[in-house]
């Protein structure tokens, strides 16, 4: 192309682009700005030649707000992962150098004397849950547990460690007679008060799970969410929030893109005209980290909570409903 | 001594001294004869073998000497024969270990899921098969993927129910396996695409059979071919002694149900001396033949029925001074429940050379889905073999024609050759008579 050609294309193209917006401003848009655009569509059309030509936006946009309690115990295992991992435990046990004590207790302490006595209990087996088994010895091979033997059992490896963790010797090397030694304070149930009593407002029922705030508006139940006023999405997320379950809890947005949508169609007139507006609702996810839901007193005419998972919420829930939402929930 | 072995060590040597308190072993009457016995030779001096001993699958390593000399090579390894011995009267799947039951039990799950999801699919199958095509989306045409496709998700379930099971695996591995269901085929042609096919997709294109024979060949069959009992790899040269007589095929078929194939053994390398070219020549012609996965073997010899064999077989033969003959063994599948002409065939290539088996399965509609192929030479027994079947051509022997170069003879180079002219009288002691160059009357070095 010559010189003389190409100058008049670049004036062509600062001629008809338009004045006001740059380039990178007409491609690059956020998420969250979408939802505000539309938003300002029918003022625009409320100008008087729009008006007469087209019809108004028949959805209302809404933000909501999906509040998650993340798990808070790793998951119980299966038999099978029980049974695996105790036999890869003795496996290891025949594998490895053997446990050389000298190394890890200096002679004639209190630590040594607690070590070798609980050692002699064991009959001589170094780990603490693998019940009497040498992995050194002519009878190795012999490492597999026969099908119902309760060894393998998470409960009975709790048991052999917090008998193990224990002290037996005090601190001057004085043997604790067996009616004075202080046992270990167990951990807590993996099943809660609330989980007894089946109170789904709790936040500490259901610990392995993940759950999700519903609240019992005047559609039922659902997530809360609200129509957008002149605001971002992840804004009026967090109005929501506030607005509906108060402000005593405190709570992580996890991003401003919306993790599902819902949309429910407008009703339309014979000649076109809305009756009823459609509806979409766009919700966003957040975490709970501490504190409870409060409805006193919200707007939207929410009368109930609850912390519900997954499976619950399918029965909770419209089938329409959870069909939207269920892609963004968690399995466990 | 490796980690493996210094583990499985103490296994056996405990297992063979303590059988008698292994705790599996109890409940059958033949588990306690055996253990009876093994105790008497634990106790006994060990130079007295027991019939456990006489095992190749149970032998202890002091007899294996015995063994050998017997002609019976022990089998497996000694930790295994070890183990055998004491637990050969109890089912692999009832071993009482916890790890293991429950592994099992995991998979019976997901076979339970499989098969519950197999029934699911029967009844959508069926449901669609009563339904009316034009109430379907998209009409017949619809209604018949959708079923296609649904028998298809359903054939997948039934291999993925049944894959994971450790019996199956051993059943096929023993050659036990049933053809007729779907696992023992799918296992037998992951085995044959692992290496038999690979081979065969090899000689299709190194012997260009595509596209001298045939435009394109992907084969989906297992064919083996037998001479004499004896396999022959494809694309060996065979003794013309040998393939005297029709060989036998082994054709397995990795699709369900009965289907009819023809099949063609095409020589594809006879020379034509008029031409200055190489035609084809049919060998062996037979249509109409019954297969299916579960019966395999397919004599060429026995295929003599008057509504199957079209052209008998002609021994393949070459000619001296030749080159090889590719000798191709097509099996061409046959439209579902359509029989072809025998007599028809008969009277079209009753003259077998020419043959064209593109032109062949363009005629009658078929497909080919097997391959495999030999080669013939000119050898010692060729002339008698000819002789024997009345075949002409023993007498005649090819001899490469001499091409001559169409460059010009280069001149010799050098600095004597250079030197060999009258200007140069005073260097011609030094540039004439040069042993292995020239002699007295002139230039001998060629090139």
């Amino acid at each position: 192309m010559a010189a003389s050609s190409r100058g008049s294309r670049a004036f062509r193209g600062i001629f008809s682009s338009s004045p006001t917006i740059c380039s990178r401003c007409a491609t690059t848009r956020f998420y969250s700005a979408t939802a505000a655009t539309e938003t300002k569509a029918p003022v625009t059309d409320a100008s008087p030649p729009a008006a007469s030509t087209k019809t108004p936006y028949p959805y209302d946009i809404r933000s909501g707000l999906v509040l998650t309690r993340p798990p808070l115990l790793t998951r119980t295992l299966h038999p099978f992962e029980n049974a695996y991992f105790f036999y890869q435990k003795r496996l290891e046990e025949r594998l490895n150098t053997p446990f050389i004590t000298s190394i890890y207790f200096k002679p004639d302490t209190a630590a040594q004397l607690d070590w070798s006595l609980k050692v002699q209990e064991r009959g001589g087996t170094v780990a603490k849950e693998l019940g009497t088994y040498h992995g050194k010895s002519s009878n190795a091979w012999d490492d597999e547990l026969k099908v119902g033997d309760q060894l393998s059992s998470q409960e009975s490896v709790l048991n052999s460690l917090l008998k193990d963790a224990a002290a037996r010797v005090s601190d001057d090397a004085e043997v604790i007679a067996p009616e004075d030694v202080v046992p270990v304070e167990r951990p807590v149930e993996r099943l809660s008060e609330a989980d007894k009593k089946n109170d789904v407002r709790r936040l500490d029922r259901q610990m392995e799970r993940t759950l999700y705030l519903v609240v019992k508006g005047p559609d039922g139940w659902g997530f809360p969410a609200d129509v957008l006023k002149d605001e971002n999405l992840h804004e009026g997320a967090k109005r929501v929030l506030d607005q509906a379950a108060g402000v005593n809890m405190n709570t992580w947005l996890v991003g401003r893109v919306p993790v599902a949508h819902l949309v429910q169609e407008p009703v339309m007139g014979k000649n076109g005209e809305v009756q009823k507006k459609g509806r979409k609702t766009f919700f966003l996810k957040g975490r709970i980290m501490a504190g409870q839901a409060d409805l006193k007193g919200n707007p939207f005419g929410y009368t109930d909570f609850k912390w519900l998972t997954r499976e619950e919420l399918e029965k909770e829930l419209s089938p329409e409903y959870f069909r939207g939402v269920r892609n963004m929930m968690a399995d466990r | 001594m490796s980690r493996c072995q210094a583990v499985a060590r103490p296994l056996a040597r405990q297992l063979r001294q303590q059988c008698a308190i292994r705790p599996f072993t109890t409940g059958a009457a033949r588990a306690a004869a055996a253990t009876e016995e093994v105790q008497q030779t634990s106790s006994s001096a060990a130079a007295q073998p027991s019939p456990l001993d006489l095992d190749p699958n149970s032998v202890l390593p002091e007899f294996e000497s015995n063994l050998i000399k017997a002609g019976k090579m022990p089998i497996g390894s000694r930790r295994r024969r070890v183990a055998m011995r004491t637990t050969a009267n109890l089912p692999f799947e009832q071993l009482p270990y916890q790890a293991f039951q429950e592994a099992r039990a995991i998979l019976a799950a997901d076979r339970q899921e499989k098969v519950t999801k197999i029934q699911e699919e029967l009844e959508k199958i069926s449901l669609l098969e009563k339904k009316d095509a034009s109430l379907v989306k998209g009409g017949q045409a619809m209604k018949d993927t959708k079923l296609a496709s649904l028998r298809r998700y359903v054939e997948q379930l039934k291999i993925q129910a049944d894959i994971n099971d450790p019996l199956v695996k051993k059943r096929f591995e023993d050659g036990l396996g049933d053809m007729n269901k779907p696992i023992y085929r799918h296992y037998a042609e992951r085995k044959w695409r692992s290496y038999d096919y690979r081979l065969i997709t090899q000689r299709i294109k190194q012997f260009n059979i595509v596209p001298d024979v045939l435009p394109k060949l992907d084969p989906v069959a297992d064919v083996q071919l037998y001479f004499r009992q004896a396999k022959i790899p494809p694309g060996e040269i065979v003794d013309s002694l040998i393939s005297e007589n029709p060989p036998r095929l082994r054709v397995q078929v990795f699709d369900k149900g009965p289907r009819l194939v023809s099949l063609v053994v095409l020589d594809s390398d006879v020379p034509d001396v008029e031409k200055d070219a190489f035609s084809k020549r049919c060998h062996f012609l037979a249509a109409n033949i019954s297969l299916s996965p579960s019966d395999t073997s397919l004599p060429l010899s026995r295929i003599r029925a008057d509504d199957q064999l079209a052209v008998p077989w002609l021994p393949p033969t070459s000619q001296k001074g030749a080159p090889y003959h590719r000798l191709g063994i097509y099996l061409l599948e046959q439209k579902p429940d359509t029989k072809l002409d025998v007599a028809k065939l008969k009277e079209l290539y009753a003259s077998r050379d020419g043959f064209s088996l593109k032109s062949f399965r363009d005629k009658f509609s078929l497909t080919p889905v097997g391959f495999n192929m030999f080669r013939s030479v000119w050898d010692d027994n060729t002339a008698g073999v000819m002789a024997r079947h009345g075949i002409a051509g023993a007498d005649v022997e090819f001899r490469p024609t001499r091409v001559h170069s169409l460059k010009p003879p280069v001149k010799p180079r050098g600095w004597e050759a250079k030197r060999q002219g009258p200007a140069y009288r005073h260097l011609w002691k030094y540039t004439k008579r040069i042993k292995g160059l020239s002699n007295a009357r002139g230039w001998t070095k060629r090139r």
